[in-house]
């Protein structure tokens, strides 16, 4: 009980913050930055911009929890305050100090700052000085005026008599205005201005014209004013909106004595049907503030006589009185103080009525933010009003909820009874009659279109529920302990929003703390916490079942998912809660074969779709969960209803049409729990009939329909068809999948099938697992019928995994040393799938298989030293491998985390090269931890493969994809990781990396996948500077081997981003001294005057470019550099080919080139 | 908006007590205010005007709200009820001269209804200076015995030596925080 108690409070510490800050740790940062204004302005606007940018991140992060500014505010105000006040300091200076205010203004509430602002008779005349001489329609320092106002609001509550600030008499000052006449002239423009003023002025009237001397003589001329002004037809809704607030305010703040001669004429205006048509939901909300203030104005106040009998602000220290629930007793002097306040003698005016009436129809609102005020206002009015007249109001409200009134009702009448509610004003003798109502509401969950109304009225019926805790003796709720209880564990547990899960647990919180005569209060309350509850799943599957066991609430539970979550619109909430009345089932079988599979099967025949779907997937997964605790507990009736499901649904039609692909999955899921919960349907016909439904499954499109089938499909065979009778069928079921195998118009007929055979258990494959294994390896292949299906290809893979999963220790003998063979091939060639088509690189599904399946296999024949030998396990470790070098990142780190697993396995997968070098490389107890998903940790561990010959072409072919991608940061690691390895290596290692290019380029040519990287890559490879000694070395046949390569790649291309690639990797060879440069600068002379006029003017500025970097260094004549420069930058290249070529030909003969001839046709 | 937001807010004002600090003028209520904020009492004059502090005590977050106390003031002490939690009258025990000017002030603030349901608690002030009234006397001379309106509590104190502020402040947060909260 003890810890029970420290969690709690605990909540109560982090109530709601995502990160909770400590203290304000950059005070002195922001009271420097205010010093430093001065000096800030007169610098550059973006060292202006970039310091109040600055000021307000720091002081953003305090919006969730402002008070931790408190201890400072004080000097920050002040050195605000300073600058503002100096009458040196340049006007600019001060706008700027009042932005810099507003913005701590916005973050702190400006009520708390106002409290802190200086407010002595000499701060008045300056600052109303300066307010007037603000022009009210500039819009750009509006936060000067403001923060004038609020300031102004502060100062006018000094407790002396304006006319002492005038400094003359009165009636003597000749044109001279007073003090008060100024304010009030102040008050009245910015009541109506259109910015944020607006708001700080109806603050300042609301402290100014509640003054007594203030009040006497302008306060009735003001409401006047503001009521005609407001009605007035060209009114814009600035001026609506601000005239109400300000009335608004005035009402609120002002005494009661004050404002009552003017409330009947208030009253009169804010009723108006005119007003009421004001649209806009900020102004309807003023309108019943008003209306409530007016009813606050007619009573005076009550106060409350059992506020020091029911408990305690802190909820913690009550918590601490136990379970008992004894609640904290004042220990007040005199405890007969609030008998003085005589009940039954207030006088009632007849407007209250009125009152009440409109505040009512606030609560019918379609506006959510007008039934809160509204509520607040019958709540409040009522507090003041006789025990009768208190008690007709709830009459009221009750009427709210009848069945024609809309959901904002029920709402609007949820917020009214929760106001009312912790008000103490909803007797008891009501109780039996909001209770049920609140039951309602606390589920009230109506289908609207696609998804449903309703999350409001629970979250408000759990604030009612809170509002009980509070306000009631434990003998007033004992009757209606259980109910309330019950219904808020339901939404605390089945919600399906996270907001009224934790109301419903805060307010069930409430209850333990205060009512105590919840039962198993405490110990539901530390399981089902405010945060527990924000996960939907454990709410729906583990904390119900804690409570379940509590047999107050189980049937409770049960019932509810039964009647309203098995069928909610929701697929997710239904297949939710059948796995939650899986788990709840053990503790009340006897309740769930009598009762609950009744319902369910009345509900699995309705015509709603969805009552359908629930109630199969309920069926099933109870029926598991009770064959698991009682072999005998299904009774006759219950396996007929299992029995004739299916098949009625078929006669039905139910399988068809939209509708059907829901019933379907269904329906397999029901198969399949049916199957493991042992039914004794063994020779029953039945179990063939579910077999038909989940082979057509097979060939559906819809990917969910095929892999509930194929989950099923195990289960069903493993229970039904294991029996030695039925060997023929097994048979028969075999064919016909490797039948449908060969269907190659389809794709997903083979996608379900490969599956499906790869699903099948053990006993069934035995007998033909080389038929089998050769059907899928068949589909694994890639021809010409089916040459885009990596998807299939992908699943047949998947397929010959499992099945060697399922053989396990018996892979070896059952499949032969062919047939692994052949599975490993066909792993291997999985690797080298890339098919692309309009998704991309669709390949990459077939390669992430391949890997997984090499992964599985490999270390189930760990032991098969023989099998495993040297030569297949380079191949695999350089496929695998060269895939985590590449360019999909999802691909890239399913590669590491594949490569890892085969070099720390446990037993060790023999005959890996270089073992223990890989394994230095990548320690076990560092690579637990690596994000495998990141490039920049992946490419530098990666690239140490290169040293090893066997491993050098696989990752150097992977490099070469991702050094010449597209994507940044790919881009970035991969070549950065390469470039630092080339960098510490020795010129011959270098040297045969740069073989090991040239023979990839050689092996890969017209196959542009490899192609156009590798342009782009030699390019970067060029310029890195890592093999600047191989170009400059004249003996390296390396440069002219590549340009031979390139050239060729580059004869007759159409393609153009290739050809732009092209030229880049051309160009590079201007820095080689040798023949090689020449034959380069006639290449790309050749493409200075191709057809494409892109190109030639591509080709020119890179060209230009290159001959400014290594012009100096190459071939090229020196002196004619300048005039080559200048021929490339200042000819137009997209001119006709005819005007260019001339032009061409005179720059060949400056570099000193062949003019290139176009070949004759 | 909904009722967790409801809840947050709830919880942020219970930890906040509007207190108000009356009392004739010398009385000491600025004294009093500026030693429970730890500033120096040496130089203080006539509170022309009002003061409002904000301090942290018990884990509460006081709003000290002290408003000058003569005689031309006291017409604006209305201007400063609104949300009363606390009021704490402040007395010159010694001041034997004014009692009934103070009891008159006393009772008539008590009858605003504003101030209705505020605890109130009596600091009998200047006990360090002789010939100050005690706390029974006062008691007697205000007629606190027939306030049946408000918990109150009378403490005798000293603002100069600090003597019994805490005791008198603790009784006023432990009846205020003990009421149940509600919005208004």
């Amino acid at each position: 009980m003890g810890e029970a108690i420290d969690e709690i409070q605990k909540d109560e510490d982090t109530f709601g913050l995502g990160c909770a800050m400590e203290y304000f740790s950059e005070h002195n940062e922001i009271a420097e930055m205010i010093m430093n204004l001065k000096n800030v302005l007169r610098s550059g606007q973006s060292i202006i911009e970039r310091a109040y940018e600055r000021y307000m991140d720091v002081l953003k992060q305090y919006i969730e929890q402002p008070h931790l500014l408190d201890t400072h505010l004080e000097t920050i105000l002040q050195k605000i305050i300073v600058i503002i006040r100096d009458p040196d300091v340049d006007m600019q200076v001060k706008h700027e100090t009042f932005k810099y205010m507003y913005f701590l203004i916005n973050v702190r509430g400006y009520k708390v700052i106002v409290r802190h602002l200086p407010h002595e008779v000499a701060d008045f005349e300056p600052v109303l000085k300066l307010l007037e001489a603000q022009d009210p329609n500039d819009s750009k320092n509006w936060t000067t005026r403001y923060v004038l106002l609020l300031w102004l609001s502060i100062i006018v509550m000094i407790p002396f008599h304006m006319s002492r600030l005038d400094g003359f008499e009165e009636g003597k000052g000749g044109d001279q205005k007073t003090v008060m006449f100024r304010v009030m002239e102040i008050c009245k423009t910015y009541t109506v201005v259109g910015d944020k003023c607006r708001d700080a002025a109806a603050y300042l009237i609301s402290k100014y014209l509640t003054r007594t001397d203030v009040k006497e003589q302008y306060l009735s001329s003001f409401l006047n004013w503001a009521c005609e002004l407001s009605v007035e037809k060209d009114s814009s809704s600035f001026i609506k909106y601000g005239t109400l607030s300000s009335v608004a305010m005035i009402i609120k703040h002002g005494k009661r004595d004050d404002i009552l001669p003017h409330a009947q004429k208030l009253l009169q205006w804010i009723i108006n049907a005119e007003i009421k048509s004001y649209p806009g939901c900020n102004i309807q909300k003023l309108v019943y503030k008003i209306v409530q203030r007016i009813g606050l104005t007619f009573l005076p106040p009550r106060i409350a006589k059992w506020r020091y009998m029911r408990g305690n602000r802190s909820l913690t220290s009550n918590l601490c009185s136990g379970d008992s629930g004894s609640s904290v007793i004042s220990s007040a002097p005199m405890d007969d103080v609030n008998a003085m306040i005589e009940e039954e003698d207030i006088e009632v005016p007849e407007e209250i009525e009125e009152i009440i009436d409109q505040l009512i129809q606030g609560l019918r609102s379609a506006d959510g933010v007008v039934r809160w005020s509204a509520a607040k206002g019958i709540g409040r009015v009522t507090g003041r009003l006789p025990k009768e007249l208190a008690d007709e109001v709830v009459g009221s409200v009750l009427e709210l909820f009848s069945p024609r009134e809309g959901d904002g009702a029920w709402h609007g009448g949820c917020l009214a009874l929760a106001e009312l509610g912790r008000r103490g004003l909803l007797l008891p003798q009501r109780l039996p009659e909001v209770v049920p109502v609140v039951l309602k509401a606390l589920i009230y969950d109506e289908p609207r279109g696609y998804a449903s109304v309703g999350s409001h009225i629970r979250d408000s019926a759990c604030y009612v529920c809170w509002a009980f805790a509070r306000a009631y003796e434990i003998d007033d709720l004992k009757p209606f302990v259980n109910d309330i209880a019950s219904q808020l564990l339901v939404v605390t547990c089945f919600d399906r929003e996270i907001n009224c899960r934790r109301a419903a647990s805060a307010a069930f919180q409430e209850n333990v703390g205060r009512q105590g005569t919840f039962p198993h209060g405490i110990d539901i309350l530390t399981t089902a916490d405010f945060f527990a509850v924000s996960v939907r799943n454990s709410s729906f599957l583990t904390i119900s079942v804690f409570i379940g066991q509590f047999p107050e609430y189980t049937k409770h539970l049960i019932d509810h998912l039964v009647e309203r979550k098995v069928v909610h619109w929701d697929i997710a909430i239904r297949e939710l809660s059948a796995k939650a009345l899986h788990n709840l089932a053990p503790l009340a079988v006897d309740y769930m074969v009598g009762t609950v599979l009744p319902m369910l099967f009345e509900k699995s025949r309705s015509i709603d779709l969805n009552s359908r779907h629930g109630s199969i997937l309920a069926i099933g997964d109870i029926i598991h969960a009770i064959s698991q605790v009682s072999e005998d507990a299904l009774n006759e009736s219950i396996l007929m209803e299992v029995k004739d499901l299916v098949p009625k649904y078929r006669e039905r039609h139910f399988f068809r049409g939209m509708g059907g692909e829901l019933m379907k999955q269904a329906c397999s899921d029901f198969i399949k729990k049916c199957s493991l919960a042992h039914l004794p349907f063994h020779n029953s016909d039945i179990v063939d009939d579910w077999l038909l439904l989940l082979n057509e499954c097979l060939s559906y499109d819809v990917p969910n329909i095929r892999l509930g089938a194929i989950d099923a499909l195990p289960a069903l065979f493993t229970e039904f068809y294991k029996d030695a009778s039925k060997a023929q069928m097994q048979k028969d079921i075999i064919d016909k999948y490797m039948k449908e195998m060969k269907n190659d118009n389809v794709q997903v007929v083979r996608m379900g099938h490969s599956l499906a055979l790869g699903s099948l258990p053990a006993f069934m494959l035995f007998p033909h697992i080389h038929e089998i294994l050769q059907s899928l390896l068949d589909a694994a292949v890639i021809n010409a019928a089916t040459v885009k299906w990596a998807e299939s290809r992908r699943d047949a893979i998947k397929a010959l995994t499992s099945i060697c999963v399922t053989l396990n220790e018996e892979l070896d003998s059952a499949v032969g040393e062919d047939y692994l063979k052949k599975i490993y091939e066909a792993l291997l060639a999985g690797l080298t799938e890339y098919t692309v088509d309009n998704r991309g690189d669709i390949g990459a599904w077939v390669r992430e298989v391949s890997m997984l399946g090499l992964q599985h296999i490999t270390l189930l024949l760990t032991v098969n030293t023989n099998f495993l030998n040297t030569d297949l396990m380079t191949r695999i470790i350089c496929g695998v491998s060269q895939q985590s070098v590449e360019k999909i990142d999802r691909t890239r780190a399913l590669a590491g985390k594949v490569f890892y697993s085969l070099i720390h396995s446990d037993p060790i997968v023999p005959n890996i090269p270089h073992h223990e070098a890989l394994k230095s490389l990548f320690p076990k107890d560092e690579c637990d931890l690596l994000n495998w998903n990141s490039a920049s940790t992946t490419f530098p561990r990666f690239v140490n493969l290169l040293e090893f010959p066997e491993y050098t072409y696989s990752i150097m072919l992977g490099l070469i994809c991702s050094v010449g991608g597209m994507a940044e940061t790919l881009v970035k690691c991969s070549s950065h990781s390469l470039f630092d390895h080339m960098k510490e290596k020795p010129i011959e290692k270098i040297e045969r990396l740069c073989e090991t290019t040239h023979e990839i380029f050689a092996n890969c040519q017209k196959n542009d996948r490899i192609v156009i990287p590798m342009f782009r890559f030699l390019d970067r490879l060029f310029s890195s500077g890592c093999i600047d000694h191989i170009l400059d070395n004249l003996q390296s046949d390396f440069a002219k081997k590549i340009l031979k390569l390139v050239q060729m790649e580059l004869n007759g291309c159409k393609d153009i981003y290739k050809l732009i690639d092209g030229i880049s990797i051309l160009c590079q060879f201007i820095q080689v001294k040798s023949d090689v440069c020449s034959t380069a600068l006639v290449q790309l002379s050749i493409l200075l005057c191709h057809r494409q006029p892109y190109v030639r003017r591509s080709t020119s500025t890179k060209l230009f470019e290159s001959i400014l970097v290594y012009g100096d260094n190459s071939i090229i004549p020196e002196e004619n550099l300048d005039e080559i420069s200048q021929l490339l930058s200042t000819t137009n290249w997209e001119e006709p080919v005819e005007v260019v070529r001339p032009l061409r030909n005179k720059l060949c003969a400056l570099m000193g080139t062949r003019v290139p001839v176009a070949k004759k046709k | 908006m909904g009722f967790l937001s409801v809840l947050r807010k709830m919880k942020q004002k219970e930890k906040e007590m509007r207190i108000l600090i009356l009392g004739l003028d010398n009385a000491g209520k600025t004294t009093i205010l500026k030693r429970f904020n730890g500033e120096d009492i040496d130089t203080i004059s006539p509170t022309l005007g009002f003061n409002i502090k904000t301090l942290e005590h018990r884990n509460f977050k006081l709003n000290m709200w002290d408003v000058g106390g003569q005689k031309s003031l006291r017409s604006y002490w209305r201007n400063y009820f609104e949300c009363t939690d606390g009021l704490i009258w402040v007395v010159d025990s010694a001041d034997r001269r004014r009692m009934q000017d103070c009891k008159n002030e006393l009772h008539k603030l008590l009858l605003e209804e504003r101030l209705a349901g505020a605890t109130l608690l009596i600091f009998a002030n200047k006990q360090d200076l002789p010939g100050a009234c005690s706390a029974e006397e006062l008691q007697e001379i205000l007629e606190l015995n027939l306030i049946k309106t408000h918990h109150w509590q009378i403490v005798w104190c000293s603002a100069v030596t600090g003597e019994n502020l805490l005791k008198g402040i603790d009784w006023l947060i432990n009846d205020i925080a003990v009421r149940i909260f509600t919005l208004d």
